[in-house]
């Protein structure tokens, strides 16, 4: 009588492969369910932060507007003008020109317009009506 | 032996590892899902954890006509601290002397508010006083044990005390209500709704964005923006500050309003207060006297009178009255004039401001037309302007006039006016008999840019027919020329039609020999008006102190310079000349 090749015998317990399965898939789930935990608290960490950075940002603009507001009022800036032995007039009615008539405007415009204190950025002259 | 001792150590070994391990775990089970302790020691737990906040919001900003900001929220910082703390660290001379360096204070106030072991929590510069930012910087470089910087959200008005009467303040208590001018009367919308968020902190107290409860988003107060003009306003102020500090006068105010649409481009009012700093102001600096401050108008007063008797038919421009040479008995009661004259035509008595002719023109007109004129100006009651405090003046009913009123109304007084009563009263003149509802809150607009509200150009009545409104603009025009009681309100290369007043002020037991109210109602250009300007100036103590005389310069400071920011054009004629006049100097 032959000896049983005793390599072929399977020593010790082994896992049944329907177990496995279940085992792999529930811990498939649970690192999908870490992942999405830990980018969802990175998100919230992130729209938090913004959140604050959007009301500092909000903050330093209103500060800046007020410093801004605060330089340009007309009391300022007659104050840095004086400071500065600065004086600012109207300009004579005698010196003024102006024109009503849009006929006018852009006939006249064409002929004096290296003579216009104000011209726009497109090159065109710019009136006050 | 050895092989046995091994096992044992290996066994002993693992045996350590997993109680600790299942010690962990049973700590974790037990905190996680908060075992033992009772009802009392969870709610404990999950109050340290809970986060309840309101979420502040800004209320929302005031704009002039042109965007300028004048009215907006900053944060700011409040100096406190936990004096429990800086008492037991034996440091509380030094915090008060360092504190009180940087805020400009009392040490010895600061020390006794530190100086209180038993509290937790004081606010060093008092409630409600904050510091700037280089301020808050230099504090936290002192790095004082147990005191701390807390922001505020502070309302600031950038153009300090200039328009201070027209925006008001915000109180500094919790509600942050607005009190007085545009923020109280428009406090509904600037004040917006707050926000709540209830959510849970971590263990170094962070808020955890995944744990939060409710999130209810604030809502921002929505933004006012108003017909003034801060330029106007600024000219207007400066002007005003010149003539009460040249004639001593108690106080002045003046109103500029565009004449067809009724908006309010300027109202000024001195004395002003900071409503930056409004707790150390003096309660009669902060009233608006443009609105809440009546007086007896007096010769301003005539121009309507003769325009109730001219729209009637009773007189015309040209009939002569006989001014009995500055005395005219009436009812056993005699009624001056400042200068005594003979037969003047109904346009001299504008002219000349002649009491006795005005009061002969209403005599002429009668009780009933002349009540039913005057209300039909807009006399004796509020004109609807969207500021608090705005007084209806005075008016007798009818039936209560005596038989001297009709004499004494038609001079200014009996009755009482706000100035913008009394400038109402002037553009319905200059806009062709129209009256318009003054006005002074352009638009109202959400953050999102819904406009919520929106006032357009408003007729409140016609109380005299255009023919009769050109008339009398020809009329009024003659007082600022040669000769009329408003010369000095003449404003170069343009033609003014005004009237000038001064009216004793009632004291007790009659009126005032000393004390007047100085005015200057008018409008510019004659031809075609675009503004209407009115001055006054209370308790004048120069040695002349009519209104011509006082008012008129300040109205020709105001007018001559806004004619030229917002581009009034000049009248042909009076340009000519004065080119003529420049061509012949330099010739």
């Amino acid at each position: 009588m032959a000896n049983k090749n005793r390599k072929k015998r399977i020593q010790g317990f082994v896992i049944p492969m329907p177990v496995v399965v279940i085992l792999i898939t529930a811990m498939a789930l649970l690192l999908a369910y870490i992942g999405l935990d830990v980018r969802s608290k990175a998100l919230g960490a992130k729209i938090k932060s913004l959140e604050l950075q959007q009301a500092e940002l909000q903050r330093s603009y209103d500060l800046e507007l007020w410093k801004w507001e605060k330089m340009k009022s007309p009391s300022n800036i007659e104050k840095m003008l004086s400071q500065n032995s600065c004086a600012m007039v109207w300009p004579a009615e005698g010196n003024i020109v102006r024109l009503r008539d849009p006929e006018a405007i852009a006939t006249v415009a064409a002929d004096y317009k290296p003579q216009l204190a104000q011209a726009s950025r497109s090159g065109k002259p710019a009136f006050h009506d | 032996m050895t092989e046995f001792w091994h096992r044992c150590r290996f066994f002993l070994v693992t045996l350590i590892v997993l109680l600790a391990l299942n010690g962990l775990v049973a700590r974790l089970v037990y905190l996680h899902f908060r075992l033992g302790g009772g009802a009392e020691r969870n709610t404990r737990l999950m109050e340290v954890r809970r986060l309840e906040a309101d979420l502040l919001v800004s209320r929302g900003k005031i704009y002039d006509c042109r965007g300028n900001t004048l009215a907006l929220d900053v944060v700011k910082k409040e100096v406190c601290a936990d004096p429990f703390l800086v008492v037991s660290n034996n440091c509380a001379k030094a915090v008060a002397e360092n504190v009180a360096r940087l805020l400009k204070a009392d040490s010895g106030g600061i020390y006794e508010r530190i100086n209180q072991p038993q509290r937790r929590f004081v606010y060093l510069g008092g409630y409600g006083r904050t510091i700037d930012g280089e301020a808050a910087a230099r504090l936290e470089g002192m790095k004082l044990p147990g005191v701390f910087l807390r922001d505020m959200m502070v309302r600031s008005y950038p153009q300090g005390r200039s328009l201070c009467h027209v925006l008001g303040y915000v109180n500094f208590d919790l509600s942050r209500a607005g009190a007085g001018g545009v923020e109280q009367k428009w406090n509904a919308y600037l004040h917006g709704v707050q926000g709540l968020l209830i959510s849970e902190l971590d263990g170094r107290r962070r808020e955890l964005y995944d744990r939060r409860v409710l999130e209810v988003r604030p809502r921002q107060g929505a933004d006012v923006t108003l017909t003034v003009d801060y330029y106007v306003q600024y000219v207007a102020e400066r002007a005003l500050e010149n003539a009460v500090r040249e004639n001593r006068a108690t106080a002045a105010w003046a109103i500029v309003e565009r004449v067809k649409t009724g908006e309010i481009l300027a109202m000024a009012s001195f004395p002003n207060y900071d409503p930056n700093n409004f707790r150390n102001e003096a309660a009669e600096a902060m009233r608006n006297r443009c609105v809440s401050y009546v007086y007896e108008p007096g010769s301003t007063f005539k121009m309507a009178v003769v325009a109730a008797a001219l729209n009637e038919g009773t007189v015309s421009s040209s009939q002569t009255f006989d001014c009995e040479n500055g005395t005219w008995i009436y009812n056993r009661r005699p009624l001056h004039d400042f200068h005594p004259y003979g037969v003047l035509s109904v346009a001299d008595i504008i002219k000349k401001s002649s009491n006795i002719g005005a009061a002969k023109v209403a005599v002429l007109l009668g009780d009933k037309k002349l009540y039913q004129y005057l209300r039909a100006f807009g006399i004796g009651r509020p004109t609807g302007i969207e500021l608090p405090g705005e007084e209806c003046g005075l008016l007798h009913p009818l039936p209560e006039w005596t038989s001297l009123s009709v004499t004494r109304v038609a001079i200014g007084h009996e009755v009482a006016v706000t100035a913008l009563q009394m400038l109402q009263v002037l553009c319905s003149i200059a806009n062709d008999g129209v009256l318009m509802q003054p006005h002074i809150v352009r638009r109202v607009t959400a953050t999102d840019g819904q406009v919520l509200f929106e006032q357009k150009p408003k007729i409140a009545g016609r109380p005299i027919r255009p023919e009769t409104a050109l008339e009398m603009r020809r009329l009024l025009e003659r007082v600022t020329e040669e000769g009329g009681t408003g010369c000095r309100a003449q404003v170069e290369g343009y033609s003014v039609g005004g009237k000038t007043g001064t009216a004793q002020k009632a004291v007790k037991g009659g009126y005032s020999d000393v004390l007047n109210m100085a005015s200057f109602t008018g409008f510019i250009p004659v031809d075609d008006p675009q503004v209407a300007i009115i001055v006054v100036l209370d308790e004048p103590k120069a040695a002349i102190h009519t209104g011509g005389v006082v008012a008129g310069p300040v109205f020709r400071d105001i007018a001559s310079e806004i004619v030229r920011y917002l581009d009034v054009p000049p009248n042909t004629t009076a340009v000519a000349e004065g080119a003529k006049t420049e061509d012949k100097s330099q010739i």
